[in-house]
């Protein structure tokens, strides 16, 4: 054995060890047959939910009940009251309606329907086929109507779904089929309302398309988009923002353009020098887009006349940048590091756009509320006031709302990582004369 | 005469247009080492398994955005450590499968000591850590590109991974003696 004292010596002896140790590990499958299960996989809607595990359509009958009966049993322990969406976002799982909408799987067909749960934890599930698999739920602006992706039996077939606030009325408003798509299965996701709740937006293959919800065709508005990333409709409904690659002077770079609904007048806003997971969110008021790219939050005119970097902290997380109501002021997370080491913490971040960037940020720690790291949402309340976070600590996720003029923190609503909120990351409180409530 | 491999360019750029066989082939060449280096952070054969497999469901989502055939397998290999990472502390919140303590599997010849001090010091590690140490030293990437598959900083990576070492030192040279 090499002197340890040594560090060289002592990596050369780690490499060593740790290919010895492990040098054995195999996997019998066939390689085809990892290759098919990767590529199946995307057509599980359970993938497309960030589900970690394998599907739980693939679980047997008794550990699915015992599965959607734990959510329910979940549910109705808390009461779950919720609402406060963004107001620049596609249309999230939770509806201004206060019912939050998820798919799970049905314990009598075993196939995917969505699910809805209200205030109190009334409980429905919705599907426009029981033989096949419902997806994807997104709610109007306001929540008057749900959209979800239906998928057939056979997987050849897919259909955006338009029902009523319950799910109820159901109507195909387009379908897309293996048939027109040279064979490759349909794989809709990233649904989008419009902010008039006219026109819906989504990703199939590598496009983004518009339909109408009335009826009438789909038509792709830009033809290749970047990764899974859902449009962003701009406030007044005219312009959609999508990431994907752009032309820069004869060059694919990945970018974000926004154009006309209709999907004329495209205009590149923000160039990045590599693919990004970084999200993007235009600002209530239609002025400007803010977007992460590479642990910065940049912000640049809606018509991509200006560009700015707002703050460069090298770790903001890639979640979105939440505009407050007046437009003025951007909330984001950052992982703050600790000695080169993982993040220790995760602060929440409020910059004002019309501040000098030499101006110091305010900053929030949230460690002492009991969520230091994990922080998975933040939202506005209407008045501009108050934010509630959502963190996690350990197995439960605590919802903690923070005063801007100061003040302590406060806690508003703790719940275990089994329950619908937590598979959506999404606050299950919602705001009333801007203080934040939850069902009795 | 020896078959002409195709360029590794040209197969990626084929496998991001959704080509089938191209990104089956890049499974081909990249699935045991995602396998060894998932072993390495969750220590389970059959949960490095469903990490490895998971990270491919992730990479042919997400090949479209993956232009530059260099930066392929650091990017695989990223993914597999993440998801084992995420096994693991799922299989924390549900004991399933114990895999806190990294068991050293009997072999007919049977490890040497420092072998032995060496794994079992890694189960003090967490699955953050041993990522980093299955990135660097299982798979042999460079720390830059280590940083740039995992969003961080060059610094910041390499500071870590001496901090690493000198952990592991210390804890292999004060393991009891047998």
């Amino acid at each position: 054995m090499p002197r340890i004292d040594d560090m060289t010596a002592f990596e050369r002896l780690v490499t060593r060890e740790l290919r010895d140790h492990v040098e054995s590990v195999t996997d019998p499958r066939p390689i085809a047959e990892i290759a098919a299960t990767a590529m199946r996989a995307r057509r599980n809607p359970f993938a497309r939910l960030g589900w970690a595990g394998e599907s739980p359509m693939s679980l047997p009958l008794p550990v699915r009940l015992a599965l959607v009966a734990a959510l329910a049993g979940a549910v109705l322990y808390l009461g779950l009251l919720v609402g406060g969406s963004r107001p620049t976002q596609p249309a999230p799982p939770l509806g201004q309606n206060g019912t939050m909408a998820f798919p799970a799987p049905d314990a009598l067909t075993g196939r995917s329907a969505i699910t809805l749960v209200g205030g109190g934890g009334v409980t429905r599930t919705v599907t426009a086929d029981p033989t096949g698999n419902a997806s994807c739920p997104a709610w109007s602006a306001g929540g008057a109507n749900l959209a979800w992706v239906q998928t057939s039996a056979d997987g050849a077939t897919e259909s955006i779904v338009v029902g009523d606030r319950d799910g109820g009325h159901p109507r195909v408003v387009t379908t897309h089929s293996e048939t027109e798509n040279s064979g490759e299965p349909p794989n809709i996701h990233g649904l989008s309302w419009s902010p008039d709740g006219s026109r819906i937006s989504y990703v199939e293959g590598p496009a983004l398309w518009v339909v109408p919800v009335a009826g009438g065709d789909s038509k792709v508005v830009v033809p290749v988009v970047y990764g899974t990333s859902s449009a962003a409709w701009s406030p007044d409904g005219r312009r959609l923002a999508a990431k994907g690659p752009v032309d820069n002077d004869g060059r694919q770079q990945i970018g974000i353009e926004t154009v006309a609904a209709d999907g004329t007048d495209p205009h590149v806003v923000a160039l990045m020098g590599k693919p990004d997971p970084g999200a993007y969110a235009w600002s209530p008021d239609g002025s400007t887009i803010a977007y992460n790219y590479g642990g910065s939050v940049f912000t640049v005119d809606a018509t991509g006349a200006s560009e700015r970097v707002l703050v460069s902290l090298d770790t903001a997380t890639s979640l979105t940048p939440v505009w407050s109501p007046d437009s003025r002021t951007l909330a984001f997370f950052n992982a703050e590091s600790t000695d080169g080491d993982f993040p220790a913490t995760t602060n929440l971040v409020l910059h004002t756009l019309d501040a000098p960037l030499e101006a110091p940020r305010e900053i929030f720690q949230p460690l002492g509320a009991g969520i230091g790291r994990g922080l998975r949402d933040v939202t506005w309340a209407p008045d501009g006031k108050w934010l509630l976070i959502v963190g996690r600590q350990g197995n439960t996720f605590r919802v903690v709302r923070v005063p801007l003029a100061g003040g302590q923190f406060e806690p508003v609503a703790a719940f275990d990582d089994t329950t619908p909120s937590a598979l959506i990351n999404r606050c299950p409180v919602a705001w009333q004369d801007n203080r934040p409530v939850q069902a009795p | 005469m020896g078959i002409r491999a195709e360029p590794a360019e040209s197969v990626l750029a084929r496998a991001r247009r959704g080509d089938a066989a191209a990104f089956t082939e890049i499974v081909a060449l990249h699935h045991a080492e995602l396998v060894r280096v998932a072993y390495l952070v969750c220590g389970d054969q059959d949960l490095a398994r469903d990490a490895a497999q998971a990270a491919w469901i992730k990479a042919w989502q997400n090949m479209a955005g993956l232009r530059n055939p260099e930066r392929l397998r650091p990017w695989l290999l990223s993914i597999a450590v993440n998801e084992a990472r995420q096994i693991v502390r799922s299989r924390r919140r549900r004991p399933v499968v114990q895999i806190d303590s990294m068991v050293v599997e009997p072999s007919s010849a049977g490890p040497s000591p420092d072998r032995v001090d060496l794994i079992a010091a890694l189960g003090h590690l967490t699955p953050a850590d041993r990522s980093l140490l299955a990135l660097r030293y299982v798979a042999g990437i460079e720390t830059e590109a280590i940083a740039r598959a995992t969003g961080r900083t060059a610094s910041g990576t390499r500071t870590r991974l001496s901090r690493l070492l000198a952990r592991l030192r210390e804890e292999v040279r004060d393991a009891p003696d047998r």
